[in-house]
């Protein structure tokens, strides 16, 4: 009965380090102590009064802080202020690690097809990260969708992994791409999945993370491609709120 | 307001069942398609609803109010609960040592 009756607690983290990473987001750093350690793609629930919100870890499991990136959402109270008003040394209230199914290790397999729309990147940078961190062999094919240069967070460390011969960087521009961008510009549609994913011969363990809208697109496209819907793993943020 | 997955209630799920639960599999009473709770759909209104991505079913439902959870579950066939350690302490595939105390 003691696992039946085990609880999850909450725990205070601090904040010690504030990027911002697009006119929209910040990534916030957290001493959490106690903090248990995590899997790449796992999430935790974080409490204000009166609200709870689910983010996802941005960093790896190697990294020194406890990473969120918390993009705001229209109207949203508590996004809003975490990406405007949070001040380092403020406390935050989480608990974690959650998730079962949305999680990558050198366990998990490959190869490894990751997409993800806008700031649902976070816990794919995750993934990245840790897979850079044990020098994994696991090829890495990345498709990331944002609407233009300005939205596009960690850029540096994007490009960064794209130079491992292991990781396959694909960015798509679905607004305005920069000048001389001769990659793709516009929105995830098949012919643009069928030349960025690895066939479903070679049963790629896939991630998707993104709006509601895009994550359906983007799952229901690798099907009718012929992909294994179980080898899909999906994380829908929802519409805000 | 609809439009999230189970991922996005793994931790009320933790309070109901005291383990991790998205990577439990569970079999839809309506249609009888078998999915990981982290793969349904949540609608949440005055409280969580768990949706059968298959057919759309209602699973489970979640309300908590003054400290209480009020569950009903109209759409779980079957749910396989393991009984040890929770998942989220394990190493993904990590196959050792099921917890004994």
């Amino acid at each position: 009965m003691a696992a039946l009756l085990r609880r999850l607690g909450w725990l205070t983290g601090r904040v010690v380090r504030l990027v911002r990473e697009t006119p929209r987001s910040r990534t916030i750093g957290l001493i959490v102590p106690g903090w248990p350690g995590h899997h790449p793609g796992q999430h935790v629930d974080l409490r204000l009064p009166g609200a709870e919100r689910s983010y996802a870890i941005a960093s790896a499991p190697e990294d020194r802080y406890l990473e969120l990136t918390v993009a705001r959402v229209a109207g949203g109270e508590v996004s809003g202020y975490l990406v405007d008003d949070l001040r380092e040394g403020d406390r935050l209230e989480l608990r974690g690690p959650l998730g079962a199914d949305f999680r990558w290790d050198a366990t998990s397999g490959g190869p490894l097809l990751l997409i993800a729309a806008g700031p649902g990147i976070a816990p794919l940078r995750s993934m990245l990260r840790h897979h850079r961190a044990i020098e994994s062999e696991v090829p890495v094919r990345l498709l990331y969708s944002v609407p233009d240069a300005l939205a596009l967070p960690y850029p540096e460390e994007i490009m960064r992994f794209a130079t491992s011969d292991q990781v396959d960087v694909n960015l798509t521009y679905t607004r305005r791409a920069p000048a001389r961008w001769n990659g793709y510009r516009r929105r995830i549609d098949a012919p643009m999945l069928a030349e960025v994913s690895w066939p479903p011969a070679e049963h790629p363990v896939t991630y998707v993370c993104g709006p509601t809208t895009f994550v359906d697109t983007a799952a229901a496209l690798l099907v009718a491609a012929g992909h294994d819907p179980d080898g899909i793993h999906a994380e829908r943020f929802g519409g805000g709120r | 307001m609809t439009g999230w997955d189970g991922n996005a209630v793994a931790g009320l799920l933790y309070d109901l069942f005291g383990q991790e639960m998205t990577g439990v599999g569970a079999t839809c009473a309506h249609c009888g398609r078998r999915s990981l709770l982290a793969r349904t759909r949540v609608f949440r209104g005055p409280g969580t609803v768990l949706l059968c991505p298959a057919c759309g079913g209602s699973m489970l439902v979640v309300c908590v109010r003054d400290g209480i959870a009020c569950v009903d579950a109209p759409g779980f066939a079957t749910l396989a609960v393991p009984l040890r350690e929770p998942v989220s302490l394990r190493p993904v595939g990590d196959q050792s040592r099921p917890r004994t105390a």
